[in-house]
């Protein structure tokens, strides 16, 4: 086991709200790290944009702080270029179910091993609370004081379908059980998605740390088939008065990078490119 | 008309391989020691539209196409109906009488009728042989050698079996006897083998890939697009022999931020589409701008705006691509002109990618990207691949700061996997570190690292080329494509009309080499050709050097200029 601290930006500490539920995923994330032992030269994290994107600034590895919604596309990339990394995606909810909904369906069904984690507080933070594709029907804001009139993306489902390997639903409010989550997602070899519920105290005021304690459940304790593909999409859908955490599906199926990596006996970013010969492509026009 | 130069052209219904006709034709005069121009017209259709390929041959160097042909084979109608007003008075019109019932319209020209049909259906081939019979009636009608058509196909086969050439051949041979029979003469006296160094024929298109995976190119991303549809077709078939990942991603959005993964993974990367799918790009680019990250983007130009003409030719996306993306950021912009440039240029576009982390944009168009041209192969020994500031070490043990200001705008760099070298490769605006800072003399010095690599790139780029007589009191001015057209005009108008002109060609757009355009051109005459409406290389002059072109040559109805009626128009205006 690693030390939480490697992953600490000396002196700088984050600039969410005080009990921001971002706080939770970022604790849970260093001592996923730190317990998998994970070296931070190894690591490579993309961040989207907004408050889960902010992140970036608060973990020594490498990062890449891309564009809001297409931080699963950058990942994928480094993923393809040297896939002796582990690459990780921090994102939001405006992010990842918006903006760059296609980016995740087309992941999963590559199956392409990188591990994305969705920051889901149900609104547009960093922008002063506007809803988001999770928000609830019905909910109320500023820019739609009528309620919301479109029902919520179903992420988990869809990932299911798209072919996702992994997918889970954690909640920033129980630590240890998201420590665990985050641990099995990274280990998973294939593309995994992890939903994790957090309050946004400032703009949401619908779902509350109240709200999500009164609401989750652990699947764990419900002794829950994880490996079983119809009862992960029926659980992966319970929305109502109970919502589960923790693997709601995996599967092993043979992953994108392997196929490309085939192709090399090194990685494609660390090939030797000094030399090569085009004589032959050359001959092939004469 | 001399017996060392002959335009042909063929048409046809979609689905009816005149493409791989067009190509094949193609390699068996440049086996016989000939130079090529070759271009495809098709409309954005699989089947059932009509397509062409017209080829001009000649002993001596040429660039561009010409009009009008001297033989014109048509395998429908449609060509007889369209393209029958290409024919030079005096020319032969190649068909099939038995196949439709088209009258020619003109008296002024030759009728050889071969019985195409006839002849495939007698050899038990599909209707589809036609055209390789086409290609046999064509070099008897020409006087040309049929083995060498004959080593063509084979080329063009070998990959199918020896079954499948021996009746492309066959169905050749059968239309080469047929002629050779009932119409023993050839066309004005005949056009034999030359003598001529061992050729290249190929795209625009496929010297840039050439250049690509020369310069160690290992990811590239593409959502397939016309005109650099090629560009994949070419890379998929040798990426597993060079060792390249080529992903075909779920949009343009994907590719390119994809590609700035791999790229920020140490991977030298790149993305080819046309002005759709870079419209999709731009966020992408200023990705690679503001964090840094070297990418060479092709754009290959096709007419706009929106959907446009798929399948045809222009360069009015200049001003975009100089101008894509918000905000301060330095991107290199170079507009190669021929295949022999393409080449070359995409070498030095990734050195460039890499020496000033910044995105590098290759212009191309369909005309440049998906003619034929011939050329000799390339000269690849002072090749050398510049990774820039690169740190190749696997650990770092001073205290790495990735955005650190320097003189030149660069910084040294590291990729995942370096111990000690990591950072926040940032969207943000950032500190030396990467750090996302708003205070304002942080910003304003990480605006300036930004451009600032616009004099280091200005430093080490000529950007310009200078052809013909430089003492000339007017000078041609054009960029990209129509290089062809214009070097091939000037020929004309120094052969036939004893006019010697100059032409500067302008290489780099960004930086843009402006003390270099401004002592070609500040004195002289100016004759600015374009293929948009615009004038857009026209008004970076205008913006630049504060010179006006003179007179502007444009053409933008989705075609290319040919070079006898660009020789007219600059007459015109001389």
């Amino acid at each position: 086991m690693g030390d939480v601290h490697r992953y600490d930006v000396p002196g700088t500490w984050p600039t969410w709200c005080p009990g921001c539920g971002n706080f939770g995923i970022w604790n849970a994330m260093k001592n996923a790290y730190a317990n998998m032992d994970l070296a931070p030269h190894n690591t490579a994290i993309v961040c989207g944009i907004g408050c889960s994107g902010n992140l970036s600034y608060w973990i020594n590895t490498y990062v890449l702080h891309s564009l809001h919604g297409r931080s699963i596309p950058v990942a994928q990339g480094i993923k393809l270029a040297n896939s002796d990394l582990t690459v990780i995606v921090h994102a939001g909810d405006g992010d990842t179910y918006g903006e760059g909904l296609a980016h995740l369906l087309h992941a999963a069904r590559r199956n392409i091993d990188i591990t994305v984690f969705v920051h889901d507080n149900q609104v547009y933070g960093l922008t002063t609370g506007q809803p988001s594709p999770t928000s609830f029907k019905g909910t109320k804001w500023k820019v739609a004081p009528e309620g919301v009139f479109a029902s919520p993306v179903t992420p988990l489902p869809l990932a299911i379908i798209a072919g996702a390997t992994f997918v889970g639903r954690g909640f920033s409010g129980e630590n240890k059980h998201l420590i665990e989550l985050m641990e099995k997602a990274i280990l998973h070899n294939g593309f995994s998605l992890v939903d994790i519920g957090q309050p946004c105290i400032t703009f949401n005021h619908v779902n509350t740390w109240k709200w999500w304690n009164d609401h989750v459940y652990k699947l764990d304790e419900t002794g829950n088939d994880r490996f079983d593909y119809e009862l992960a999409l029926k659980k992966a859908q319970e929305a109502g008065d109970k919502i589960p955490v923790g693997v709601l599906y995996e599967v092993e199926r043979p992953t994108f990078d392997d196929e490309y990596r085939s192709l090399n006996t090194e990685t494609l970013a660390h090939t030797p490119i000094d030399d090569i010969d085009v004589d032959k492509l050359m001959a092939r026009h004469l | 008309m001399n017996n060392s130069r002959l335009n042909w052209k063929i048409g046809g219904e979609a689905g009816y391989g005149i493409l791989t006709v067009g190509e094949i034709f193609s390699k068996a005069f440049v086996k016989g020691g000939y130079h090529v121009v070759a271009h495809p017209e098709y409309p954005s259709l699989i089947r059932g539209g009509h397509n062409t390929f017209q080829l001009r041959i000649d002993a001596q160097r040429i660039r561009a196409p010409i009009q009008p042909v001297d033989i014109l084979v048509a395998l429908n109608a449609e060509t007889i109906e369209l393209d029958l007003n290409d024919l030079v008075p005096g020319g032969v019109l190649l068909y099939d009488m038995k196949s439709f019932n088209v009258a020619p319209t003109r008296e002024d020209i030759t009728l050889c009728d071969v019985p195409l049909t006839q002849l495939v259906t007698d050899l038990h081939l599909p209707k589809v042989a036609v055209n390789m019979a086409a290609m046999g009636a064509s070099v008897a009608l020409i006087g040309y050698e049929l083995a060498l058509l004959s080593t063509a196909i084979q080329d063009a086969f070998e990959g199918k079996g020896e079954k499948i050439v021996e009746q492309n051949v066959s169905a050749a041979r059968a239309g080469y006897d047929y002629v050779k029979r009932a119409y023993p003469e050839p066309y004005k006296g005949g056009l034999g083998p030359t003598e001529g160094p061992s050729r290249m024929t190929l795209t625009g298109n496929d010297a840039i890939c050439m250049g690509a995976f020369k310069a160690g190119m290992k990811f590239i991303a593409i959502y397939p697009m016309t005109p650099t549809h090629n560009v994949m077709t070419y890379i998929a078939a040798h990426a597993r022999e060079y060792g390249v990942a080529m992903v075909q991603p779920e949009d343009e959005i994907t590719g390119i931020n994809m590609a700035i993964g791999a790229s920020f993974a140490g991977a030298r990367s790149m993305v080819a589409t046309s002005g759709g799918g870079f419209s999709l790009m731009v966020e992408g680019l200023g990705l690679a701008g503001a964090t840094e990250n070297p990418l060479v983007v092709v754009e290959g130009q096709r007419p706009g705006p929106s959907t446009g003409l798929a399948t045809r030719t222009a360069q009015a996306d200049l001003r975009f691509c100089l101008h894509a993306s918000q905000g301060d950021f330095f991107r290199v912009v170079l507009a190669p002109g021929d295949p022999e440039e393409c080449f070359y240029e995409t070498f030095r576009a990734f050195n460039l990618a890499d020496t000033l982390q910044t995105p590098v944009l290759i212009l191309t168009d369909k005309h440049l990207g998906t003619s034929f041209f011939t050329t000799e192969p390339f000269e690849t020994l002072g090749l050398t691949v510049d990774r820039g500031l690169l740190l190749t070490e696997r650990k770092v043990t001073t205290d790495f700061i990735r955005y650190e200001t320097t003189a030149t705008g660069v910084s040294a760099r590291t990729v995942p996997g370096v111990e000690g070298g990591m950072f926040n490769s940032n969207s943000d605006e950032h500190d030396e570190r990467g750090y996302f800072s708003e205070d304002a003399p942080v910003v304003a010095a990480s605006v300036d690292k930004r451009c600032r690599k616009h004099f280091t790139a200005a430093a080490l780029l000529e950007g310009i080329k200078f052809h013909g007589n430089d003492s000339s009191d007017t000078v041609l001015v054009g960029w990209g494509s129509t290089k062809g057209a214009i070097l091939d005009a000037m020929e004309f108008l120094k052969t036939r009309d004893g006019v010697d002109l100059g032409f500067l060609q302008v290489l780099f757009m960004s930086p843009f080499p402006s003390q270099l355009v401004k002592e070609r051109l500040v004195g002289r005459r100016v004759i600015l050709i374009e293929n948009n409406r615009g004038a857009q290389l026209g008004s970076l002059i205008k913006e630049h050097v504060q010179i006006r072109p003179d007179r502007t040559i444009l053409r933008y109805d989705g075609r290319a200029f040919n070079a006898d009626e660009l020789c007219e128009r600059i007459k015109g205006v001389l």
